[in-house]
């Protein structure tokens, strides 16, 4: 168990290091910084003088190994958009609401359509069975800041239940958690749907039967253990989905206080060591919650040591 | 005549197919006697395996029984709480793959005490002492730590014992085990079988061997029934049927049977393959690889007779050397499944 | 980190020449296969034809006609689903739109679809090293934040639809490398495999001949179900402004022109988004469906209605 941990952190290691590397260039090399900070009719002695200020006359190789040399002290480098402050500590001032709203999402999510699809595994073909199909259908079809809007006009506008924006009351949370958990939702329903149907068919369901043991005994004792083995695994590769990409738009168009918002932010403002610290803290987000995952599917599931 | 437990009479399996119903079992009609070890053998889709699951009242989706009835006891298997009162009780399943017959999740413990708990009313205690009796009586070294030990750590000979500790867990009088050493090596084969037919000695347990093993046959068994096509085409005690084969197809399959005490250059083999299903072949399922085909063999499928006693065979010639010549050809009744 | 689940087919006989035939057969049959299959086709036509279905120029502006509603709703017949804020009608845009969007997703599959299902196939095949380095580099970079990355080079370089499509296929070619590989790993096993290397049948036929065939259905849902991810995931980056670049138009991009608008003009961010909503389920519709003819179990449930006619179905599958 120990060689799996060591070794599934050392990848995730190098994935964040691969990660920082691939912002650092596209950063630095692909596009100038410094034009952040001056005007259109720049002369190029005001540039140059801005570029030595922010570091970047030297060598790109010398930028790189500066560079990694900070990252490993945890310096990502200070904002450019709000001066004198480093860009890692405003990415962490944002990180909290950023991982609340997702969670809640995630955890809805997976209440509600973990006995759904599960459920309809039980009796294909029937309303609940068709139904569930329909909606997880229509709910990961849908596009997550579309669907943002859409909730915004019918709870937020018309029916005023809850607040359509920023994150002061608690209420606030409603909307934004249930654009990124209805999508998310569909897809792990059909998920927990397609493995109880594949589990419910293996031969040692057989087995079962043929000891005579009663079918609500069997679905639950056997099928339904090794169903949520491979679904709740699945549903935490959804989180870290959620973490790294859909938390964007939804936060953007709810205008929740978190990482994503301040993504965008970051695009506005052209503030690249803020986008620079913003990926490296969210790519890192991503490997803890996989690495934690295989970790917990391991423990669950022996075999894939023994294998 | 010692008393029957199971009865299956004119059994038909039928599964759906892109050219509609096919049947996998046509009008299989036989019986299981307390305490007897009776061998089922045929080839791949001679039907062998579906009436064995048919016997439980396991015929799963996309099959589905089509006609005959299958008594217990007296009472019908396709009833559903009669089936759920007797398996685990009263039947139990041995199948070919433990790797995949087994939970894999699962403790191997559990996995028995869950026949001793929820079927025989164990209590925890008693019933984790009764699985490492079990675990112990099918030769498995250091039952008390086995127990908690997951079925991807036992060797497939391993595996199987344990598959046989969960079947006699149930404390049955019907043992059906389905080709239950044919993923195994030979020597384990042979422990297996062993084991086995000590158990059955010593509990007095019938067994129902489905095979395509001569060798395992003639091993184990008291009596032996061979399918062909989905039916039944012989029937007899084990030494009759290897000395005296009546069916052309039983005859041909004991002679290729490699031999250790006879030198023979080449081992003869039947000619041409068998039939997919039941349907496959008008008239007698094997007649186009039959060296004794008629016209009645190519036209009417022939009904299981009785020409010696406790003899049964399936063939018009060997009917007509028998003055059965008149028997009617047999009518598979579609369509009426007892419950 | 999920894999699509699909099935793995189990011969590697040569596909008869009629199941083509058999196949659209079928589809005609089912439900919802045929609705998604129709839908897309519709979608597809509408955004093909564009330029002769269109009423209006996508990019024309007419301020006095500017926030109409759609006809349904008190608009007039003129702009059937109503104008936005600069007076371009919403029906072109979104025809238009469908051009864009559909010719960004088509091409990333077939971009992403061919490298990946080439360097799964000498993953499976070459195995050892080549098949370390390959998966090691699928497996590391699924585990890179995709749309994050996407936005920062997006913004670095200059968002464009080309670099749109470039970005998204060096995100989407895992998924395709990961199932070729592990069907190519499972075929190989074969006997007949085994058989055809073994009277010297080279490694390019083999694939060719034996491998390939099994992995079209397989792949083919896959690619599918990808076409329906990168139509959400353009939406997405288009709405933040990083993907499909004004004036040309975009699903995506018109919801995020509308967003201030959604008080007043609805119609805006309503109407593009259920069309997306439409596209993508039709897709996904579609790949259900065939996920279930290849699969041969599944298959097997659809059929035993036949049995119905000898003798009714007294048992309850499954509860």
């Amino acid at each position: 168990m120990k060689r799996f941990l060591i070794k599934r952190v050392l990848v995730g290691l190098i994935v964040v290091f691969l990660v920082s590397t691939a912002v650092f260039f596209v950063t630095r090399v692909v596009t100038d910084p410094e034009l952040a900070f001056l005007p259109v009719d720049a002369s190029p002695a005001q540039r140059a003088a801005v570029e030595e200020h922010l570091g970047l006359d030297q060598p790109i190789l010398v930028q790189y190994v500066d560079f990694l040399g900070d990252l490993v002290r945890l310096d990502l480098g200070d904002s450019y958009w709000q001066p004198g402050k480093p860009a890692l500590d405003i990415v962490l001032d944002r990180l909290p609401a950023t991982l609340w709203l997702n969670t809640v999402a995630i955890v809805v999510a997976v209440l509600i359509a973990v006995p759904l699809g599960t459920v309809a595994a039980l009796r294909p073909g029937s309303w609940l069975d068709r139904g569930t199909t329909t909606a997880s259908l229509l709910g990961l079809s849908a596009p997550q800041f579309w669907l943002g809007f859409i909730l915004i006009l019918v709870f937020g506008v018309n029916l005023r239940w809850f607040p359509t924006s920023g994150a002061d009351q608690s209420l606030s949370i409603v909307l934004p958690a249930a654009a990124l958990a209805l999508p998310t939702a569909g897809k792990i329903a059909q998920m927990a749907r397609s493995t109880m149907i594949d589990e419910l068919d293996r031969p040692y369901m057989l087995t079962a039967e043929s000891k005579g043991l009663r079918r609500l005994y069997q679905i639950h004792h056997h099928a339904l253990r090794n169903t949520l083995v491979p679904v709740l695994t699945q549903s935490s590769y959804e989180y870290a989905r959620m973490l790294a990409g859909y938390t964007v738009v939804v936060e953007t168009v709810f205008a929740w206080p978190g990482v994503g918002q301040l993504t965008v932010q970051a695009l506005d403002q052209q503030d690249l060591m803020l986008l620079q610290a913003i990926v490296i803290v969210v790519a890192t987000m991503v490997v803890v919650v996989n690495v934690v995952t295989d970790l917990l599917y391991e423990v669950i599931d022996p075999r894939i040591e023994a294998a | 005549m010692t008393e029957r437990l199971l009865e299956i009479e004119n059994l038909c399996v039928a599964f759906p197919s892109r050219s509609g119903p096919v049947y996998g079992v046509k009008g299989v009609t036989m019986n299981v006697a307390r305490q007897e070890r009776l061998g089922v053998v045929g080839e791949s889709g001679s039907g062998k395996s579906v009436t064995a699951l048919a016997a439980m009242g396991l015929v799963q989706s996309p099959g589905r029984v089509v006609g005959g009835s299958v008594r217990w006891r007296g009472r019908s298997m396709f009833d559903r709480k009669v089936a759920g009162e007797v398996r685990g009780r009263e039947i139990a399943m041995v199948f070919q793959d433990a790797m995949v017959s087994l939970n894999p999740l699962m403790t191997v413990g559990r996995q028995i005490g869950e026949v001793l708990i929820k079927r025989r009313g164990y209590t925890r205690d008693r019933a984790r002492a009764r699985a490492i009796e079990l675990l112990e009586m099918v030769g498995i070294p250091f039952p008390a730590e086995r127990l908690k030990q997951m079925p991807y750590e036992f060797s497939g000979g391993m595996r199987q014992r344990v598959m046989i500790a969960v079947a006699l867990a149930s404390e049955p009088e019907l043992l059906i085990a389905d080709e239950p050493t044919t993923a195994l090596d030979v020597t384990i084969q042979a422990q297996i079988l062993e084991l086995l037919r000590e158990l059955s000695e010593h509990l007095g347990v019938a067994v129902m061997m489905i095979t395509h093993d001569l060798g395992v046959v003639a091993e184990f068994c008291d009596r032996v029934q061979v399918m062909y096509g989905g039916r039944v085409i012989e029937r007899a005690p084990v030494e009759p049927l290897f000395t005296e084969p009546s069916h052309p197809y039983s005859a041909g399959l004991i002679a290729s049977s490699p031999r250790v005490d006879v030198v023979r250059d080449r081992l003869t083999s039947i000619a041409g393959d068998p039939p997919a299903h039941a349907d496959a072949v008008p008239g007698c399922p094997f007649h186009p690889r039959c060296p004794e085909s008629t016209d009645r063999c190519r036209q009417e499928s022939p009904q299981l007779l009785e020409l010696r006693p406790r003899h049964w065979a399936a063939c018009w010639r060997r009917a007509e050397e028998h003055g059965l010549a008149d028997a009617v050809p047999v009518l598979e009744r579609v369509g009426e499944v007892a419950r | 980190m999920s894999d699509v689940a699909i099935a793995v087919p189990t011969t590697t006989e040569a596909k008869d020449p009629s199941f083509l035939r058999t196949l659209l057969h079928d589809l005609v049959r089912s439900g919802t296969g045929l609705i998604g299959a129709v839908a897309l086709l519709i979608l597809i036509g509408a955004a093909v034809l564009a330029p002769w279905l269109a009423p209006h120029d996508p990019a024309s502006q007419d301020l006095a006609a500017r926030l109409q509603p759609p006809l349904l709703w008190g608009g007039t017949s003129e702009h059937i689903l109503g104008t936005d804020q600069l007076g371009r009608d919403l029906f072109s845009r979104l025809l238009y739109g469908a051009r864009l969007s559909m010719l960004v997703a088509l091409a990333v599959v077939a971009i992403a679809g061919t490298v990946g299902t080439v360097l799964g196939l000498i993953a499976g095949y070459r195995g050892r090293a080549t098949d370390a380095v390959i998966m090691r580099l699928a497996d590391m970079q699924l585990a890179f934040p995709g749309i994050l990355l996407a936005l920062v080079i997006l913004y670095a370089i200059g968002p464009s639809a080309t670099l749109l499509i470039i970005v998204l296929s060096i995100n989407g070619w895992m998924v395709y490398a990961r199932i070729t590989r592990s069907l190519v790993l499972g075929l190989r096993k074969s006997e007949y495999i085994e058989a055809a290397e073994i009277s010297g049948a080279g490694p390019g036929r083999i694939m060719v001949r034996h491998i390939l065939p099994n992995l079209v259905s397989p792949l083919l849902t896959l690619s599918v179900l990808e076409f329906a991810r990168i139509i959400l995931a353009e939406a997405s980056l288009s709405f933040l402004g990083y993907g499909v670049q004004p004036p040309d138009a975009s699903w995506g991009l018109i919801i995020g022109q509308g967003q201030d608008y959604l008080n007043s003009a609805w119609w805006l961010v309503t109407v593009p988004g259920v069309v997306i909503c439409i596209t993508v389920l039709s897709a996904n519709l579609l790949a259900s469906w065939l996920r279930i003819q290849t699969d041969p179990k599944q298959r097997e449930k659809q059929l035993s209605r036949q049995l119905d006619a000898l003798v009714p179905n007294t048992t309850k599958e499954r509860t």
